[in-house]
This record gives C-alpha cells, structure tokens and sequence, in this order.
C-alpha cells in the first residue's frame, strides 16, 4: 500500500472513530449490561425462574384467563418467550369471525406481558423494567423524538463503526501480527493508549466486526435496507416481503367458521413434542384459528448448547392433537433462514450459557477501553505546538466531555441499581429516567469544572465500586435473597447480577489500589 | 528463545515506525475540500446505490429470502467497503464518474433482467 493510500485510510480510520466514539461506547456499555436483561428484570421482581421455565408452562390455564376478557375464538395466539422471564410475551390478532369485534385498542393493544405463574397481565408501561431500559438504551430508543430517529442514529453509529473496523485492519494489516504482542506500559502516554488501542482491539477484532454487523442488520437492516427493493421490485406492497421474510413454511389450512367441539389439550401438545425432543428449549407455541375446525398449533425451540445456531425445530399439531408437520434440528433450514437465526443468537449471545455471556461481557467492557484510547490518542497526537490553539482548545474540551460521559456510566449505572432496590420499583420509568439522566447529567458538569482525567477516572471507580457493591447488599436488605440464600435456594438469575456487581466492585478497588499517584489539579491545555 | 526475542525486537521498531507518523502525514491527504466532500458524498450515497442494485439484481436473478436476507446485513459490509474504495482515486470527479458509471451499468442489468 502506498504512503498516500495509509495516509488516507489512517485519516478515515480516525475521524470517523473520533465522530462516533461516545455513542459507541454508550451502545457497547448499555449491550453489556444488556447481555443480563432478563436476569436483572428478575433481580429487581424478584421473579428468577428455572432453566426451561417455558416447557414447564400451564397453556391451557393461560389460554382460559386470557378468555375471561375476550373471545379468543378465530385469532391467532403467540406465546414467545425471547426473553426469560416469568413474564412471556403475548401477542393475539383480531378475531377471523367478522362478528368478533374488538374496542379500538391503539397502539401495542394487541399484546401484553402473561405472567405464567399467576396469570396476570401486564401491559407494556407497567411492565417496564430495569433490564428493559439498558436493553433499550443501547439502540437509543429513549432518543426517538421524531419517529425512529433514535433507532436510526444506532443503526449509523453501527454502520460507522463498521467502517472504523474494516479501515483499522487496513491500516495494521502489515503488523496486526506484531501488534498483539507490543505493550509498553512505561513509555510515554500516547505509546501506553497505542499499545493498548491496538493490541484490545486486535483481540476483540472478531467481536466487534460481528457486533457492528449484526447491529446494523438487527436496527436499520429493514428500514435502509429494504425501501427501494420494496419501491421497485414489489411495487409497495409491503406485505409481500413480509411474507417472504417470515421464512415459515406455509400450512394449508384456513379458517372454517365452524366451532371445535371438543380440542385435544395444548399442554399435552407441548408435552408430546418435548417426549419426541427431550432436550428442546421450547421458545415459541403458535396457535393459529383458536377454537375453529381449522386450528392448529406450531410448537418452536432449539437445544440448549447446540452445535447449530441456525437451525430450529417445530412441530406442527392439529386441534386433536395429531402432527401434521415437524422438523428435527437436524434438517437443514436452508441459508436464508439459518442467516436470519444465526444473526439473531451471536448478537444475543444466548446459545451458550453464563459462561459464554461472560466473554462477551468481557469483550464488550474491552470494546469500551478500545474506544476511549482511542479518543485520548487522538487527543495527545494533536496536543502539539504547530497546531493552532483554537484548535487544541476544541480538542481538549471535546475530549474532556466525552470522557466525562463515558466513565460516569459506570457509578449512574450502579446507582440505578440500588435506587430502583430501595424504592421497591416494580418497573417505574418515572423514576428510573429521572434518577438515571439527571445523576448522569450532574456528574459530567461537576467532572467538566474539574477537568482532570486523573480525578474523574478516580472518583468514578471509587463512587462506581461502592455503589456496586451496594447493588447486592440492597437486595439481600430488601429481599432477604442475599448472596449465599440465592446460592442456596437455587435462584441463578439473581445470583448471577449479584456476583455481577460483587465482581465489578473488587476491580473497581484493585484497579484504585494500583492506580498511581499523579496531580490532581485541573488539566490545562499546553500553551 | 532467542527467535522470539529477535521477533520481538523485529516487531517492536516497526510497531514504533508506524505511529511516529501519526497522526497521518497531511501532504498524503486530499488537499481541495471539493474533492473531499464529493468522495465522502460518493462514498456513502454512490456505495448505498450500487449495493442496493446488486443486491436488486440477485432478487431477481436468484431466489428471494437469501437475497433479501444477504441485503440485510452482507450489504452494510458491502457499502462500507465501496466507502473506503471512493477514497482511492485522487480526483474527487474521477470518483464520482467511476461510481455513476457502475450505476448506470447495474441500472442497465437491473431493467433488462426480466
């Protein structure tokens, strides 16, 4: 490669990191997080459930609550459980028979959150969590004021960042070998941020490039992507790609408009697939015209460690309980539906455990040091005297900003934790946002007076590591679930957030304790 | 040992070669800012243009889920890379011109196709 072209694709490489590098450390900080949604929404009910807690489920029982408030007779039902929880995600459409008229039910009226051991429903706002607003906050959801504007500031984010991984293994392809191994932790600082810039970013390269594809497909995949296709291919109809993109094998059966007399149980459905599979995670029961001739039911899931991420089985059950289709993991799904699922389960990280979840929480905490270095060898690069001070002044503030804003996610975070523990939140959005933005906000302009990396580095990991150790002992306060009683009694979801924050708050002190002395007196810009 | 040591010795002047030219050397950037933004504008509209024909043309050509799907996310690496490559040539018009011609080329494809 030329000078030139390094130059140039250096500069890309740069500007484009330097452009998005708070937001991507936002994403990637919030994702983490993310990665224990559904353990920390047990955490704050205090609702951990079993491993396989949907093949366990009482449908029938479900299926009659859910009838007290409506007819069910002619809709379609999904019960899925992408999230594991006790809460599962109920979705119904309106009813085949044209005399089965619904109330307008607006927006998300069509489906709630079931809670599977005592049958109530939640609808979206009450169900509102903790696990949910860091799972949202890490696509920008709280920031679409106009539209999906905030989805589509993710997507570019990804998509930018996408472009600083292809372009930074440009520019260290000829020594991504050497580089791996280069640390040199007593040089001075713009070597110590090289050094570790490159050698955690060469180590998390696979993560990341798999991160920002699969977060570009997963946020702005449909909405950038697919418009023109729609536009000049299927002449705006949107609901001919749909189709093809639900990639579900057609069943031939159409509502009757004649009631079931009698219909075999759903629980002895389940339980007939699970004897077939023994070790099938069911994640999805899809009950198409309930209570007509023409119902059936499509039972879905995968096993638990598998070896084929793509691939997933279902059985198809008519309404007296015979099988009319099904397919075994072991059939190949063909390459559109394997993409579809393989995308889907390396962002979500969910095909392998807590210990796979750890490596990439891990990977995602590096991911956030990668960018940071990155910010501040941007900075020290610039931090000379041929550049003109207007320009360092610019330099110097932006940095100081996002630095401010990328450690104090770490103590709000925590403090989040133990505030929605102590106010027995139960969802609480009023409260979360508020305690969440506000603390957030005081804390960069209280670190923007002081100025000095070295003081908000080290305030953030001593307010951030007492505030997480507090996040189990509030729990053990008000729920009597401490550490050892969850351990005991078997409640993993909740063990595992508590070992989280327990493990979160040891590093935050021992990185303190190794940390060395330096002024903490306000940085200036060189003059 | 005494290879790795060597290696790393190797390893350690070229690593310290590299970022002695950072950041990067301005006489090897694209001067004009005309040229710079009509790259990066080429870039990122001329690449969203061409990935969504090519991958018009495999729905067409091929069978409909694995194109849609692959536009989906293969597509974003494609565009990203038809970004850096708008950066190659020196003169920002030459860019533009190579990428309306592969557009106007792929139209051509996309419309004849049946």
């Amino acid at each position: 490669m030329s000078q030139r072209l390094y130059n140039i694709f250096f500069h890309t490489h740069t500007i484009s990191g330097i452009i998005i590098s708070a937001l991507l450390y936002v994403i990637f900080f919030t994702g983490s997080i993310a990665f224990l949604r559904d353990e920390i929404n047990a955490w704050q009910r205090n609702q951990p459930i079993e491993e396989n807690y949907f093949n366990t489920i009482d449908f029938d029982q479900a299926l009659n609550n859910m009838g007290e408030d409506q007819e069910l007779y002619g809709r379609d039902i999904t019960f899925s459980h992408r999230y594991f929880e006790r809460r599962v995600t109920t979705t119904f459409t309106a009813s085949k028979d044209t005399s089965i008229v619904d109330e307008a039910l607006g927006r998300g009226g069509n489906y709630f959150y079931m809670d599977m051991d005592s049958f109530d429903k939640k609808d979206y706002m009450e169900n509102y969590s903790l696990g949910e607003f860091f799972y949202r906050l890490h696509f920008f959801a709280q920031l679409n004021f106009f539209g999906r504007s905030g989805y589509l500031l993710a997507g570019l984010v990804a998509f930018f960042f996408l472009f600083a991984v292809i372009t930074g293994v440009i520019v260290h392809w000829k020594k991504i070998v050497s580089s791996f191994y280069v640390f040199r932790p007593k040089a001075k600082w713009k070597t110590i941020w090289t050094d570790a810039h490159v050698a955690l970013g060469m180590i998390g390269l696979p993560y990341q490039f798999m991160f920002a594809v699969t977060g570009c497909y997963l946020i702005i995949g449909y909405t950038v992507m697919l418009p023109p296709v729609q536009e000049y291919i299927f002449e705006n109809r949107p609901e001919h790609i749909e189709e093809i993109l639900s990639l579900k094998e057609p069943v031939n059966i159409d509502f009757q408009g004649e009631r079931l007399q009698n219909q075999a149980s759903i629980n002895q459905m389940v339980n007939n697939t699970l004897e077939k599979w023994p070790d099938l995670i069911i994640d999805e029961l899809n009950i198409s015209n309930y209570g007509d001739k023409g119902m059936y039911v499509i039972i879905t899931g995968s096993p638990g460690f598998d070896h084929s991420l793509g691939n997933k089985a279902y059985r198809t059950y008519l309404a007296d309980g015979s099988v009319i289709a099904e397919k075994s993991i072991d059939q190949p799904s063909g390459y559109a539906a394997g993409a579809f699922n393989i995308l889907r389960r390396l962002h979500y990280g969910d095909f392998g455990g807590y210990g796979l979840k750890l490596i990439y929480l891990v990977l995602g905490f590096i991911t956030c040091f990668v960018i940071l270095s990155g910010v501040h060898i941007w900075l020290v690069a610039r931090n000379k005297k041929n550049i003109s001070p207007y320009k360092r002044k610019f330099n110097f503030w932006l940095v100081q900003v996002y630095t401010a804003s990328c450690l104090s996610l770490f103590p709000v975070t925590a403090l989040s934790f133990v505030v929605m523990k102590l106010t027995h939140q139960m969802g609480g959005r009023e409260v979360l946002y508020p305690v969440f933005f506000y603390s957030w906000l005081a804390l960069v302009i209280f670190f923007l007076v002081r100025r000095n990396n070295y003081f908000t580095n080290k305030t953030c990991l001593l307010i951030g590591g007492v505030l997480s150790l507090l996040v189990p002992v509030s729990n053990g306060i008000i729920t009597g679930n401490w550490l050892w009683i969850t351990a005991a009694k078997g409640y993993h979801q909740i063990m595992v957030v508590d070992i989280f924050w327990l493990l979160t708050a040891l590093t935050s002190f021992a990185v303190l304790l190794k940390m060395k002395k330096r002024s903490i007196a306000p940085t200036t810009i060189l003059t | 040992m005494a290879s790795i040591g060597h290696f790393t010795f190797y390893l350690f002047h070229r690593g310290i070669f590299y970022f002695l030219i950072m950041p990067a050397n301005k006489k090897h950037l694209t001067k004009s800012p005309f040229h710079r933004i009509l790259k990066i504008v080429t870039g990122f509209a001329g690449g969203y243009v061409i990935t969504e024909l090519f991958f018009m043309i495999l729905v067409k050509c091929i069978n409909e889920p694995a194109a849609l799907v692959s536009l989906q996310f293969a597509g974003f690496i494609l565009w990203a890379c038809l970004m850096i490559l708008a950066f190659i040539p020196k003169s920002g018009l030459k860019c533009l011109g190579i990428y309306l011609l592969s557009s106007i080329v792929l139209l051509g494809v996309f419309i004849l196709i049946p």
